[in-house]
């Protein structure tokens, strides 16, 4: 799994390393794909979700960001992620969960500085007649469009990657339209129209809506948000009568206009208080993540407060899992609190005890799903180094071996100037 | 069991349970049999939403059965607190509690539950909805004169603020007059504890026991 769709070529370059071909040389997404099906040179940190900490380390300007110029959006945060040394660095617009709400008409609520959010005590489809005011497809004027088709657009053009679109996946989105709250309501009072609305969501919204958006940027992969079919805010019977089967019908429909489309977030484990593990659940969830991302069982930790996640029962469901031609592939990460909170220290040896647990046998790399604004940059690249040292393959037997060391960087606002002046970043200002 | 207190009792299975409209129809009905409204709210209301909290807490519940337990709650206060004179009210409060989510931030759901909590734990909750500057903050704690302050954000561009509300309340010579809370998703304990306020309220359930805490009424 990747968020950037790899090339024909990556693959079996990444195919050929991981089954031992080692004198190929491996680009980033290449890479990616090695340390899904075996072994790569080092483990790799993939990306970050990293828009509002981008916006903070780079001083943006926060109106530009949000709200008209999607190529600057990109940029600050491709550059930002370029500065720590992620392999794929991710640059999107950065509300997946917006737009299409917006521009089908549904008020948002907005602050210059600040990221907007759907107004969820207004939703634009109130009962179950308004569904028939809206008006659909969604069309390049509408909201922001035009800002998510220059920022796919600025994405291709800075990393040379082919484009990928992003999108609401069904259930999140009639959470935005619906609102969280009606919605529950309505999956006990009226389940029938809650189907309607998902249905309706693919067919006349989100399916036209990936079609347009390869029509102007050439995507023809795109990858769905879906936190709010994460668990607690849903629970399993949600997850199988009302996510699961939307989030295939949306894969197919979307095949068959020519757009492979993957969900992130479904059934992702959000309980925070390790007190309420469930080890069942978590492997149900991971099997039914891991099957949306990967399209077989898999570990992406996500949102959640993933470095209390207990390390026995990873171990055990890989080996639940496992056969002779897949091993369940890890994509490990650790929590906003827990990257802003931390000292480098406690970071490195989080980033070593997952090494050492979970990826001696390769099938591992590290996204970190979400950086906050106030996250230490000597946090982030901490992290980052640490992968790259104890997860130099092959593995040392005893990390121990190798001594803590603080990384070394310089200043982002000193690396932009040396990029910018070399002609590798764009100059705003 | 008489049908009144078979009522009660459904009373209590329907918030449990999250059915707002049983909930209306029960609260109703036990008003018009001229059943003192305090004791349906103390005997049926507050339990059943203090039992979906257990049952939050002990992993049972997930959040769309504590928000149908909070619609269910809310929908039989409407109809209970009508027929309660406001001074009954104060008097039988743990404490004033002032909540608001910080400027630039407009998320609400999981303030909403808290303040549904909250009532039910028996605070008398004054909202200021989302997306409040420090300036009307501060001029709401003069007025008000809470016993607690709840600040929620919810994105990490607005959970750096947090810390200026607390010094805003230093400046003004309020800080030692109230207890301050922080919640919300990109907040923590140690957060709570790096920036100086009193408590971290997790959720709905952990918010009222750290606010009972700071209250002196539950240790």
């Amino acid at each position: 799994m990747s968020f950037v769709p790899p090339s024909k070529i990556d693959m079996i370059k990444g195919f050929l390393y991981a089954k031992g071909l080692r004198f190929i040389k491996l680009n980033p997404n290449s890479r990616a794909v090695a340390a899904t099906i075996g072994k790569p040179d080092y483990v790799p940190v993939i990306g970050a979700q990293i828009h509002e900490h981008a916006l903070t380390v780079a001083k943006a300007d926060p109106e530009r960001f949000f709200y008209k110029d999607g190529k600057y959006c990109v940029a600050v945060q491709l550059y930002v992620s370029k500065w720590y040394g992620f392999e794929q660095p991710m640059g999107m617009a950065p509300e997946a969960y917006n737009y299409e709400v917006e521009a089908l008409g549904g008020k948002l609520l907005k602050t210059k500085k600040h990221m907007p959010s759907i107004d969820q005590s207004d939703p634009l489809i109130k009962n179950p007649e308004d569904i028939d005011k809206v008006k659909t497809p969604i069309k390049i004027d509408q909201g922001r469009i035009r800002f998510v088709i220059d920022s796919i657009n600025a994405y291709k053009e800075l990393t040379g990657n082919p484009p990928s679109a992003f999108f609401c996946a069904p259930f999140s989105f009639i959470c935005g339209i619906h609102s969280y709250v009606r919605v529950i309501r309505n999956i006990r009072k009226n389940p029938e129209f809650i189907h309607k609305l998902l249905t309706w969501s693919i067919d006349e919204v989100l399916v036209p809506y990936l079609q347009l958006l390869k029509k102007e940027t050439g995507a023809n992969y795109a990858v769905g948000a879906d936190a709010w079919a994460a668990i607690p805010n849903v629970n399993k019977e949600i997850l199988e009568k009302f996510v699961f089967p939307y989030n295939e019908k949306l894969k197919i429909e979307a095949k068959k206009k020519g757009i492979t489309a993957v969900v992130a977030g479904t059934a992702d484990y959000c309980i925070e208080d390790p007190k309420n593990f469930d080890p069942e659940l978590m492997k149900w969830c991971w099997y039914h993540e891991g099957k949306a991302l990967f399209g077989r069982p898999g570990i992406f930790m996500g949102m959640g407060k993933t470095e209390l996640w207990p390390i026995d029962v990873i171990k055990e469901f890989i080996k639940e899992n496992t056969s002779m031609f897949w091993k369940p592939p890890v994509i490990a990460s650790c929590s906003a609190s827990f990257i802003r909170d931390s000292s480098p220290y406690e970071i490195t040896n989080y980033v070593k005890r997952i090494i050492d647990n979970l990826g001696r046998d390769g099938h591992l790399s590290f996204f970190l799903a979400q950086i906050p604004a106030d996250a230490p940059p000597i946090n982030v690249h901490s992290f980052v180094n640490a992968s790259k040292i104890y997860g130099k393959y092959p593995i040392i037997e005893n990390l121990d071996e190798i001594e803590f060391k603080l990384p070394e960087f310089k200043s982002y606002e000193e690396w932009y100037r040396e990029e910018a002046s070399k002609g590798r970043a764009i100059e705003y200002e | 069991m008489s049908s009144l207190e078979n009522d009660l009792e459904q009373l209590k299975k329907a918030i449990v349970e999250g059915d707002p409209d049983l909930a209306e129809q029960l609260a109703k009905k036990i008003l018009e049999s001229k059943m003192d409204p305090l004791k349906a709210i103390y005997e049926s209301v507050v339990p059943g939403i203090l039992k979906a909290g257990e049952l939050w807490e002990q992993n049972i519940y997930f959040i769309p059965d504590v928000i149908m337990s909070a619609e269910a709650f809310k929908s039989a206060m409407s109809i209970l607190e009508k027929s309660i004179p406001i001074s009954t009210i104060e008097n039988k409060s743990i404490g004033k509690y002032l909540i608001c989510t910080v400027e630039g931030d407009i998320h609400d759901l999981g303030k909403s539950i808290v303040v549904t909590m909250l009532k039910a734990a028996g605070f008398i909750v004054y909202d200021l909805g989302v997306d409040v500057p420090i300036k009307k903050f501060i001029e709401k704690v003069k007025e008000i004169k809470p016993d607690i302050v709840g600040l929620g954000a919810y994105m990490s561009t607005t959970a750096v603020t947090l810390k200026d509300y607390i010094q805003a309340l230093k400046n003004e010579g309020l800080r030692d007059k109230v207890k301050v809370m922080i919640g919300g998703v990109r907040t923590s304990q140690e957060y709570a504890n790096n920036i100086g306020a009193d408590a971290w309220g997790k959720d709905g359930v952990d918010t009222i026991k750290k606010a009972k805490k700071l209250m002196g009424v539950e240790k």
